[in-house]
């Protein structure tokens, strides 16, 4: 299944409450920066229903500002229609 | 030994890490994250498939598919970003329907024949058709999805051999009226400045462009560049609430058309505050009067010639007396301190103002007129051709600049200059070794012209290459009909069945994107190659490859003698022959070959930035601006009046139409409808409304409404409050969906001198299903 990464920026004064909110998603790993307000975020998930569902925890959270993929991976066999 | 899956996931980490570092210098991870930037494949440049945008992509393959995406750091349009169409895009590459094998038409049915069959056919039936029917009896109708080399050697064919300028693309429906826009303010097409310009400005005012769906890259940029210089302000002007006036720091509201009283209404403000930059309008600017009261290319055989007649500065603010902020806030809506606040954007000297827009403005009656007016306001303040300073006009397509306006694949083009030109005839006649007679120097049809003719019978074979015209084409019954009719032969190549496919006499399988060698060009004149990377399903052949397989049919193979492995240096080295010198140059192959992009022009081993500037643009002369496009060498500033739309809602039609794209989708969806997670995002088209207009209707999210025009029917659920918000009596339907075709109740209303169609207004009624 495939793998993603993202970069999340804030909204204005809302960096703690954003990290927050992906610490609490289930598959994915968070690396916050040490400098500045962004973070890397990484996702990997076993079925597309998993994927699926983090996609839409994603987008729900309302701290997010922007987030921009990356990077993506999907194996042959997953990318059949 | 670390495991497969655990690799690619360092590379997903390195690559963040990397494009964080070029997004924002001096950014800092833990020390750990740093071997996973270290961590690398074999990683293949491209520059994606879908937007104008044109981001650099690195594909990985693995076992001779394309298994993998990521953006590519070294390219200076994405800095290593991607949006999720991009992420996507090898995805389309292996949907389960490809077109693998050629079609004919036999009894009715389109059945499987070899390739070579079907090709000898096209010849046949293009000499039959010619014979009978005369030359301007054949027409091809390509894309701002072809590569260069397919375009030009498009061109080629039909202006050069066959001596038709019957040759049209689908960036007519899409930036026409920026082509033309630039043409009659510049006297040269494309963008002033670059994508760098992001990376400068203070102000960004984003004239009916939803950029955070469309260019979604590009704003994730302007929102960066937001984050890193706070006075930075993001306007969005618009006749919807879309996701980018989410974004923006101001939305600003406006009834559909009067762009173009609000932007002379900027004008009047700067006029009257004093804040014209004086210096500059009297030594690079001159005023122009064109026609006025110019029609809507209603009419079946329409037909206008603008012409341009001196004004001075006094002409231009009498002009602008009709639009105060008092006088354009009655008819715009917009409030006429919002109008001041505007204008006070553009005039302010402190500020940097990059104005953008694509469809909104493009697709509009009167397309040329409000391009023309958003330079007005540019040029009045100097604002232009510096970084970070400039009017910014983006292309909805990957080589919509590339190949249709850069190699001339419209009517009244060629790839340097105009066929109504006799020298310019003469260069190409040079270049592509064929007597000058041969090339027409009348241009025939434009794209509605050219399909009203199919319908008429005057055009009786068409070709037509990567794009979806009975998805595209406004008022699409008439035209879906006209090609169906007795006597047409259509012959259609494209890499999946489409509802364009579905009418046609013979279907070539096309290779598709990485599957052969091309070239795209961006919006910011940034030329791409991309290698080959994988190989075609079946027999699907390269466009250019069929166009020339059909011109060696035709008795043209000695102007066509490429070899098949060096075809496209060999094409992009004759190309560019066109092109060169100061103003124009283009990079060499091999440059391209190696470099993320290049812009044009390049010369003596540099890229252009910023053109018109003598810092900046080796063909500007001086030692400041100069608009070297007009013979004055100055910008024309152009008096042009509001004048309404074609079709305005009344009580018969109460609401306005407009069409559009979702971030999703790519155009009519022929390819991320295939891939399952954009087509799971966003499956079936629908009709957005205003909160208030659904309960007067009496229907929720999720039901259904039937949109009436005077030109069709559809229905379609109801979507209140979830992408966008039109004001109260608009209705916003997208056109992705091949299965619900809102061109059906579209207007083939065009502006008469770019010859662009409206898709954002025509009047319908609603009805609750």
């Amino acid at each position: 299944m495939p793998i993603k990464s993202y970069l999340a920026f804030p909204k204005p004064g809302r960096y703690p409450h954003m990290l927050s909110a992906l610490e609490q998603c289930d598959g994915l790993e968070l690396y916050p920066s040490e400098n500045r307000e962004l973070a890397v975020v990484v996702t990997d998930s076993a079925t597309s229903e998993q994927e699926q569902s983090l996609e839409t925890e994603l987008a729900g959270i309302e701290d997010i500002q922007c987030l921009a993929m990356v990077f993506g991976h999907a194996e042959p066999t997953s990318m059949e229609v | 030994m670390v495991s497969r899956r655990l690799f690619i996931k360092q590379v997903a980490v390195g690559s963040a890490v990397a494009a964080a570092k070029l997004l924002v210098p001096g950014v800092m991870f833990a020390p750990a994250l740093a071997s996973a930037e270290a961590a690398e494949l074999a990683w293949h440049k491209t520059p994606c498939r879908f937007c104008g945008v044109g981001c650099g992509l690195l594909v990985g393959v693995a076992g001779g598919r394309a298994v993998a995406v990521k953006g590519d750091p070294a390219s200076p349009v994405n800095k290593g970003l991607c949006c999720v169409k991009g992420y996507h895009s090898v995805q389309a590459l292996y949907g389960k329907d490809r077109l693998t094998s050629a079609q004919m038409r036999k009894n009715g049915k389109l059945v499987d024949v070899p390739l070579t069959e079907a090709l000898d056919a096209i010849a046949e039936r293009m000499k039959s058709t010619i014979a009978e029917h005369g030359k301007d009896s054949v027409a091809m109708y390509g894309s701002g999805q072809w590569t260069i080399p397919d375009g030009y050697v498009a061109s080629k064919l039909f202006k050069g051999c066959i001596g038709t300028n019957n040759v049209e693309a689908n960036a007519r429906l899409c930036m026409a009226s920026a082509v033309t826009g630039f043409l009659t303010t510049f006297g040269l097409d494309e963008p002033m400045g670059c994508y760098e310009d992001i990376d400068h400005a203070d102000v960004f005012v984003l004239w009916g462009n939803n950029m955070a769906e469309m260019h979604p890259v590009l704003f994730s940029r302007l929102l960066e560049r937001r984050q890193r210089n706070p006075k930075t302000l993001i306007i969005d002007l618009g006749t919807r609430t879309t996701r980018t006036s989410y974004a923006a720091d101001k939305a600003i509201l406006f009834e559909p058309q009067t762009d173009l009283a609000m932007a002379n209404c900027i004008a009047y403000e700067i006029v009257k505050q004093g804040r014209v930059n004086r210096d500059f309008v009297k030594k690079h600017v001159a005023f122009k009067k064109g026609k006025t009261d110019i029609g809507y290319g209603l009419e079946e055989k329409f037909a206008f010639k603008d012409q341009a007649t001196p004004a001075n500065w006094d002409d231009y603010r009498a002009f602008l007396e009709d639009y105060t902020p008092e006088k354009t806030s009655a008819v715009s809506g917009v409030s006429v301190a919002d109008l001041r606040y505007l204008a006070s954007l553009y005039a302010d000297p402190n500020r940097k103002v990059v104005s953008f827009w694509c469809m909104g403005m493009n697709q509009h009656t009167r397309g040329t007129w409000i391009n023309n007016l958003v330079y007005n306001i540019h040029l009045l303040v100097g604002k232009i051709s510096q970084p970070g300073n400039g009017p910014f006009s983006l292309t909805g397509q990957p080589s919509a600049c590339g190949t249709v306006r850069e190699v001339g694949t419209l009517t009244h083009k060629l790839p340097h200059g105009v066929v109504m030109n006799e020298k310019h005839r003469k260069k190409a006649a040079e270049i592509w070794n064929v007597p000058v007679e041969n090339i027409s120097p009348k241009p025939s049809n434009h794209t509605v012209a050219m399909f009203r003719a199919l319908d008429r019978g005057d055009i009786r074979f068409m070709w037509i290459q990567v794009t979806n015209p009975m998805v595209t084409m406004p008022k699409l019954r008439r035209y879906r009909e006209g090609a169906k009719k007795e006597g047409r032969f259509i012959v259609v190549s494209d890499v999946y069945p489409t509802p364009t496919t579905d009418i046609a006499d013979v279907i070539l399988p096309s290779a598709m994107w990485i599957e052969r060698e091309g070239m795209y060009g961006n919006s910011e004149r940034r030329t791409q190659h991309f290698n080959q990377l994988v190989d075609p399903p079946g027999e699907a052949m390269s466009d250019t490859l069929q166009l020339i397989e059909v011109a060696r049919r035709l008795g043209y193979a000695d102007k066509f003698p490429q070899n098949e492995e060096t075809h496209i240096r060999e094409i992009w080295e004759e190309y560019t022959r066109f092109h060169a010198g100061p103003k124009h140059g283009m990079a060499p192959y091999e440059l391209l070959k190696k470099r993320s992009g290049v812009l044009w022009p390049f010369h003596e081993g540099k890229e252009t930035k910023w053109r018109y500037h003598a810092k900046t643009d080796p063909a500007a002369s001086g030692d400041s601006f100069d608009f070297y496009g007009k013979p004055d060498h100055r910008a024309w500033i152009w008096l042009r009046p509001y004048e309404a739309a074609p079709e305005i809602p009344d009580r018969e039609y109460p609401f306005w139409l407009c069409t559009g794209r979702v971030l999703e989708h790519w155009h009519t969806g022929s390819m991320t409808r295939r891939v399952p997670v954009l087509h799971r995002a966003m499956p079936a088209a629908y009709a957005e409304l205003h909160p208030d207009d659904a309960a007067r209707l009496g229907v929720r999210n999720g039901d259904k409404v039937r949109i009436v025009s005077r030109r069709g029917q559809l229905e379609l659920v109801v979507a209140i409050d979830q992408r966008g918000r039109p004001v109260r009596g608009h209705v916003f339907v997208p056109f992705f969906d091949e299965s619900l075709l809102i061109n059906e109740v579209t207007l083939d209303a065009y502006c008469p001198i770019s010859k662009q169609p409206d898709y954002k207004k025509c009047a319908v009624k609603l009805e609750r299903v």
